[in-house]
């Protein structure tokens, strides 16, 4: 069940008619009338929290001669609630998108035919160029200084300060002149 | 049909439909609580329509007058309710025979009272 399911789902349960009327149907399938007279509301009401159970896909319908039978749809109700929960929200799918799109803007503006054209001031812009440098390098080999300026250096003049700053963003790690990618 | 106790009738009506609203309000059934505002509403334009005619008419034309317009009263929402109906609308429907449930209730007591 989609997020989005499970709040329509939600919101539809939140009514005592409604889950009366599901209790019902538990039981066996029901018309229209049969319910009203078992819950003591009109028909009209009846077929009015019917269409929202339907919508919401709580229950379905299907025509007996002159009567339409409304059954519980069990399946739905199967689904444990820590399903639901663990669902990636849309929300959280979009979020992600965004953040792409932001990263990909930055890295079009700060680089040019694969060099850095400055050091981003912002401290989350320069997070992501420097994320970006960090590919070049192989994750948890050691690198001689020598080596890692080397690298750098294609990327920018200033490799001292892209090196200091990969070293407080914790994407290096220096022990004994060595550095090690850690992201 | 004696206007003073028609229009309490009317009265207590709108007002047993408001006190209604706030019980199923309380009990999770908002939308039983939609409906009793919406008979409320068709128990005060009963109400509405009476007084507007009685500000106008003499006493022995009153009555006919009042049951004339009562008579038409549900004839839109009949046909909004059978177009719902066709179109699969249910909610809407229902909504419809809402107010012609409470029509009927105030055509009801004005024959008992006839």
């Amino acid at each position: 069940m989609t997020e989005e399911q499970a709040l329509k789902l939600f919101k539809c349960l939140g009514d005592r008619s409604r889950l009366q009327i599901l209790k019902s149907l538990l039981e066996e399938d029901m018309y229209v009338e049969r319910l009203a007279e078992r819950l003591e509301l009109t028909p009209a009401t009846v077929s009015f929290h019917l269409k929202k159970l339907l919508d919401a896909g709580a229950v379905s319908s299907r025509r007996e001669q002159y009567y339409t039978m409304y059954s519980l749809n069990r399946e739905i109700f199967q689904c444990r609630l820590l399903d639901i929960l663990g669902e990636e929200s849309s929300d959280a799918q979009r979020q992600q998108e965004r953040e792409a799109r932001y990263r990909q803007r930055v890295l079009d503006s700060f680089f040019s035919y694969g060099r850095l054209q400055s050091i981003p001031a912002q401290r989350k812009k320069e997070r992501i160029c420097l994320e970006e440098i960090a590919k070049e390098l192989e994750l948890g080999r050691p690198y001689p200084e020598q080596e890692l300026n080397q690298v750098l250096l294609r990327f920018h003049q200033d490799y001292c300060t892209l090196r200091r700053d990969m070293i407080s963003e914790g994407i290096l790690r220096r022990e004994g002149g060595v550095y090690t990618r850690l992201l | 049909m004696k206007k003073e106790s028609w229009l309490t009738y009317l009265e207590s009506q709108v007002e047993r439909c408001r006190q209604e609203g706030e019980v199923l309000s309380q009990d999770c059934r908002e939308d039983e609580a939609r409906r009793a505002k919406i008979q409320g509403n068709i128990f005060q334009i009963c109400a509405t329509v009476y007084q507007a005619l009685e500000a106008h008419l003499p006493p022995q034309e009153l009555e006919a007058a009042y049951r004339q317009k009562l008579l038409a009263l549900p004839e839109n929402w009949r046909t909004a309710r059978d177009l719902a109906q066709t179109h699969g609308a249910l909610e809407r429907a229902a909504v419809e025979e809402w107010k012609l449930e409470a029509w009927e209730q105030v055509w009801n007591h004005l024959e008992k009272e006839a």
